[in-house]
């Protein structure tokens, strides 16, 4: 029993034929490490958002707020307070600001009746705001008066008393530093990039006298929390919701966890060309070894015993990738952190977090996991073959690949993935499961595999002797020796199939995702100019401008249209989605605006839906919810309640979205913030005397980009590829593992082809002809690997595009093929391998014929 | 009528780098004439193989010379000396060397391949050399699934497909039972009585090197004895096909 458990033999097996195992150990370390790398990532970065939730909320138990950065009258307060079991109510401005030095760093407002100790205690530990502020009286009544983080101002080399120019929505204003926060609660979360002031001050500065945005609520000790949230809701105006901060949480986390599903599926995809290559590698290493293995059973072993043995040094094998992948990816983590914070908030329009990883159990534990398992069913097959063979004929092939027929059994099996992932596809396409939909993405990977050897023969019976006619006998004989090795040479294709098509999916996805975007926004935009903030809000997206801007814009000489929109979150039937309005003016000037509206939209859909009385929807939002022209949606505003019917599908508009009529938006919510301003010039001549114009007048002042319409859909195309940098992160380390396994492939077939090479030799080929063998072997593995990834990539391509990556994240995208990505990995890949079997091919040419000759 | 030399050496030495002291061939000359059937003797270390090597090109002499059919092989570079052993020498080795993952008839019709002929004509000497060498029926098998008799006819049927003047044997019976030995040897001198191939055999076996018409003896790198004896009578490809 001891000895069935004992490791030693598979040790010296492993020690001895390292060189030759090695690639296995890589293909599961880099698995592992994306596993773990996105494992650390996506933990982190949700415990970022969360943190900032709670710091956000402070020690509320409930939160009233119309909705994102929306208004309303502080009067609402008494109201609030004065519900039984609350036990304190704190009127608050929250917003954004930017330093007025172009660094972009965006910092949160909060406004705070710093008079009520008690309202303070709620988000700071300080006991006192007079702890933090030195006179709380000149504080008071100096309306430029700020608290910043003592990291930020630590950064920027800031004291008490130091001016900071700020960039609010109405303006760049100066502020005067006058405290400074110590790193705890929200300052600690927003690594100081927290900027408190009055109340009052706050709300001349951010909205207006007497508007708020959030009202947080202390209940009294022991007092049920969804009595008083029943009891707050009942009092207030149809648009403002009363929820619990833990709920928020909970939100924050389903947001976040759709788009971390998304990376963990693509770390996972990683893992399974690493099995591949793993399973490829060990199939070679294990045949090679035959003799050995008829030796073993011939001396009495059993056959259980010799495959315990082998999958002992997978396992070892495996342990080796896991640790050098857990410390990798903790490295990949640690580094790649701020990119896939930054995705994050981007894809999901959160505010940026500052996030940390530390090491986590579970996700170490998941990389162990993952590692051994990977491992051991690359290993599980290769180890039953060898653990099969009888020992005569182990001990007469010497390690030569074992002869075998497919039956017509064989066949099934091998045929048997393509029924059943079609069924998937099906299936998946009605019920868009995530999980459903990962499981299909396996399967097509394994019909990739089951593909690559009947391709191989395939190709050998077809083009051989063309080969022959066109490069001569020796490359003929290079296609004939890969045909005669089918399931070495398949394996080697199957890997550079399943790492490729992930890679030509990864680029498949990411360009579908730009180009979705920038194409509809083509397809839409119009104006000559385009006018946003020149400062980023949450999400990378630009922050929001007064909308008494478009007053001062059409006064200027030369402008001869201004609309502009505004995008929020909004309560609806379906819960909390987002609202895009539309100036009217939008929907009836094309100068403007192009509408494609879907096949059975209504024919006066535009008209209708620039008076206010109807909506559209996004393809996006039609997709996700199954809605259409016909069904009516029901919205909450703060100012009453309204049911819109659904007039027709804004084929254009790239986000999951409403659209609607802005005058109807900003009567309903209060909101006279605008996102985008569109302008059409008097005449194309005058454009650049328009963007100038507004440059010198108003750009300086409020900060404005000023952009054209290319250059403002270049900007969002940059913004979609940023969103999805880690992506291509995998993608560069699965196309260099791929390219590594088959040049190592190449080189194990020349180390074990040596004999063979020398009787070519003496049988009158020469060192170019041997040269051209291994060089076209090179050549047809690349070539054939590249149709079967060109197939692969562009069937999950297809599939994710049209149907998981919606499951998922709820984005309709159109399909677009990254024609140059797809040519310029091919050239590439076909380029590597040729360089790949060089040194393999300067070997077997430089061979000594005699030497190869006695080489066993 | 008198016959020439087809296989010069004159002089020849070699050491190899693990025994710098030790000649494994030393100021070795001899000739072999066209049509003979030479055994080459002698115990393990003897050069045999090495001498095979250097007549077929494969290896160099540190001094002295060879000369194939009046070519001096100094003279050749790669590609004339893969030319050489293409058209004019073929080899048998003892464990036959055929290519495990090609089929019989691709075993013998690569270096066909390698020649430029065409399709057709590949397939015709392809067939007829398996025929010569009495394989007939196994040309879609693979090695592994054949006998040792049967692959070493093979490998002498892949040696004999571009029709070489000369054949080199480095103890082809040495992997084989006594009988299927005996075939073997006789389908060589039946190559040599019939199609007049120049034959020389590596052998341990004093029984196989009677089938010769020559025997060289060799000792340290030396040739000791040089013995001619009247060959046993010639075997016909009936009685190779038969056995």
């Amino acid at each position: 029993m001891i000895r069935a458990l004992s490791f030693k033999m598979a040790y010296r097996h492993v020690r001895a034929g390292f060189g030759r195992m090695a690639l296995s150990v890589v293909a599961v370390a880099l698995g592992v490490a994306l596993v773990v790398a996105f494992q650390l990532m996506n933990a982190a970065v949700l415990q970022s958002f969360l943190d900032s939730v709670d710091a956000m909320a402070g020690r509320a138990q409930l939160s009233v707020s119309a909705g994102e950065g929306l208004t309303f009258s502080e009067e609402l307060v008494r109201t609030v307070a004065a519900v039984p079991g609350v036990k304190l109510a704190v009127p608050l401005v929250r917003s954004v600001a930017f330093p007025d030095d172009g660094s972009g760093e965006m910092l949160t407002v909060q406004g705070v009746d710093l008079t009520n100790e008690a309202a303070v205690r709620v988000y700071h530990d300080a006991d006192h705001a007079s702890e933090v502020i030195d006179d709380m009286v000149t504080f008071l009544n100096a309306p430029d008066a700020i608290v910043v983080g003592r990291e930020l101002a630590e950064r920027r080399g800031l004291k008490k008393g130091s001016k900071l120019p700020l960039v609010t929505p109405s303006g760049v204003r100066d502020f005067t530093i006058q405290g400074l926060l110590d790193a705890q609660g929200l300052a600690r979360t927003l690594r100081g990039r927290l900027v408190v002031m009055d109340l009052y001050a706050a709300e001349r500065a951010f909205t207006a006298d007497a508007q708020i945005n959030q009202i947080d609520v202390v209940l009294a000790d022991g007092h049920d929390v969804e009595t008083a949230k029943v009891e707050i809701a009942k009092l207030l105006p149809p648009a403002l919701k009363v929820e619990e901060p833990a709920l928020r949480r909970e939100l924050v986390g389903k947001t976040v966890a759709g788009f971390q599903m998304l990376l963990s599926a693509f770390s996972l995809l990683a893992i399974l060309a690493g099995v591949v290559i793993c399973y490829s590698r060990l199939s070679a290493v294990f045949e090679a070894r035959t003799w050995e293995a008829g030796l073993l059973r011939a001396v009495g072993m059993s056959r259980a015993r010799v495959f315990f043995e082998l999958l002992k040094e997978s396992l070892l094998l495996g342990a080796m990738g896991t640790f050098i992948g857990a410390g990798v990816g903790s490295l990949i983590a640690r580094y790649a952190l701020p990119l896939v914070a930054d995705a994050t908030a981007i894809a999901l329009k959160l505010p940026a977090v500052s996030a940390e990883t530390t090491p986590t159990r579970s996700a170490i534990v998941l990389g162990i996991v993952v590692g051994l398992l990977a491992a051991l069913g690359a290993a599980l097959a290769p180890a039953l073959r060898l653990a099969r063979s009888e020992p005569v004929d182990a001990l007469s092939l010497r390690g030569r690949e074992t002869l075998h027929r497919a039956s017509g059994y064989a066949w099934l099996l091998r045929l048997a993935p393509l029924p059943l992932t079609a069924a998937m596809i099906v299936w998946q396409q009605h019920w868009r499961t995530p999980v459903i939909g990962h499981f299909t993405t396996l399967l097509m990977m394994v019909a990739t595999c089951t593909m690559a050897t009947p391709l191989l023969r395939t190709a050998a019976r077809s083009v051989t002797w063309l080969v022959q006619v066109i490069f001569g006998a020796p490359s003929a004989t290079g296609i004939r020796r890969l045909a005669a090795q089918p399931r070495r040479a398949g394996l080697s294709v199957a890997a550079l199939g399943v790492g490729l098509g992930t890679v030509f999916l990864f680029g498949l996805l990411g360009w579908s995702f730009e180009r979705t975007l920038a194409a509809r926004l083509t397809g839409q935009l119009r104006s000559d100019l385009v006018i946003t903030s020149a400062l980023n809000g949450e999400g990378g997206r630009a922050a929001s401008l007064d909308d008494r801007l478009l007053a001062e814009l059409r006064g200027l000489p030369g402008v001869n249209a201004v609309a502009a929109l505004q995008q929020r979150l909004v309560r609806s039937s379906y819960g909390m989605v987002t609202a895009t309005a539309y100036d009217s003016r939008l929907f009836r000037d094309q100068r403007l605006f192009q509408w494609r509206l879907g096949q059975e939209s209504l024919p006066d859909a535009l008209a209708r839906v620039a008076s206010g009385d109807a909506l559209m929807v996004s393809s996006s939002f039609a997709y996700e919810h199954g809605v259409g022209p016909g069904n009516t949606i029901e919205l909450t505003a703060p100012n009453g309640n309204l049911a819109l019917p659904v007039v027709a599908i804004a084929v254009d508009v790239p986000i999951n979205s409403l659209v609607i009529s802005r005058e109807r938006y900003r009567a309903l919510w209060n909101d006279t913030m605008v996102w985008e301003i569109h302008i059409a010039a008097d005449s194309q001549n005058s454009v650049e005397q328009v963007e100038n114009t507004i440059s010198h007048q108003l750009g300086a002042r409020l900060r404005l980009r000023i952009q054209s319409t290319g250059d403002l859909i270049d900007y969002y195309a940059s913004l979609a590829h940023q969103a999805f940098g880690i992506l291509y992160l995998s993608e560069a380390l699965i196309f260099l593992l791929v390219l590594v396994a088959i040049g190592d492939a190449l080189a194990s077939s020349v180390v074990e082809g040596t004999r063979q090479f020398g009787v070519m030799r003496a049988v009158g080929l020469t060192r170019a002809g041997l040269f051209g063998i291994i060089l076209s072997e090179g050549a047809v593995i690349g070539l054939l690997g590249l149709i079967l990834a060109a197939a692969a990539g562009l069937a999950l391509g297809i599939f994710w595009v049209e149907i998981q990556f919606p499951a998922i994240l709820g984005w309709k995208l159109d399909l677009h093929f990254p024609t140059s990505f797809a040519l310029g990995a091919a050239a590439l890949t076909l380029l590597l391998c040729l360089v790949g079997s060089l040194l393999p091919a300067l070997r077997a040419a430089r061979l000594s014929v005699p030497d190869a000759l006695r080489d066993e | 009528m008198s016959r020439r030399a087809i296989i010069e050496l004159q002089q020849v030495s070699k050491r190899y780098a693990v025994s710098r002291d030790t000649p494994v061939l030393d100021n070795l000359s001899t000739e072999v004439m066209e049509g003979e059937f030479v055994s080459l003797m002698g115990p393990s270390g003897s050069g045999k193989t090495t001498l095979l090597n250097l007549i077929a090109g494969l290896d160099i002499p540190d001094s002295g010379w060879v000369k194939i059919d009046g070519t001096d092989l100094r003279t050749l570079r790669d590609r004339q000396l893969s030319k050489l052993r293409l058209h004019t020498i073929g080899f048998v080795f003892q464990s036959f060397n055929l290519l495990p993952a090609f089929r019989v008839e691709e075993n013998v019709s690569w270096p066909l391949d390698l020649c430029g002929h065409k399709r057709a004509e590949v397939r015709r000497r392809t067939a007829e050399a398996l025929q010569r060498v009495g394989i007939v029926g196994c040309e879609r098998r693979y090695p592994a699934e054949l006998s040792g008799g049967e692959q070493q006819r093979v490998a002498i049927a892949r040696a004999i497909a571009t029709g070489p003047s000369i054949l080199l044997a480095d103890e082809p019976t040495g992997n084989l039972d006594s009988h299927t030995g005996e075939t073997i040897l006789d389908l060589l001198r039946n190559l040599n009585d019939s199609e007049g191939v120049t034959i020389v055999m590596v052998t341990h076996n004093v029984f196989a090197a009677t089938y010769g018409h020559r025997t060289l003896e060799m000792h340290d790198g030396k040739i000791v004895r040089d013995v001619r004896a009247p060959a046993p009578p010639p075997v016909s490809a009936v009685d190779i096909g038969s056995r």
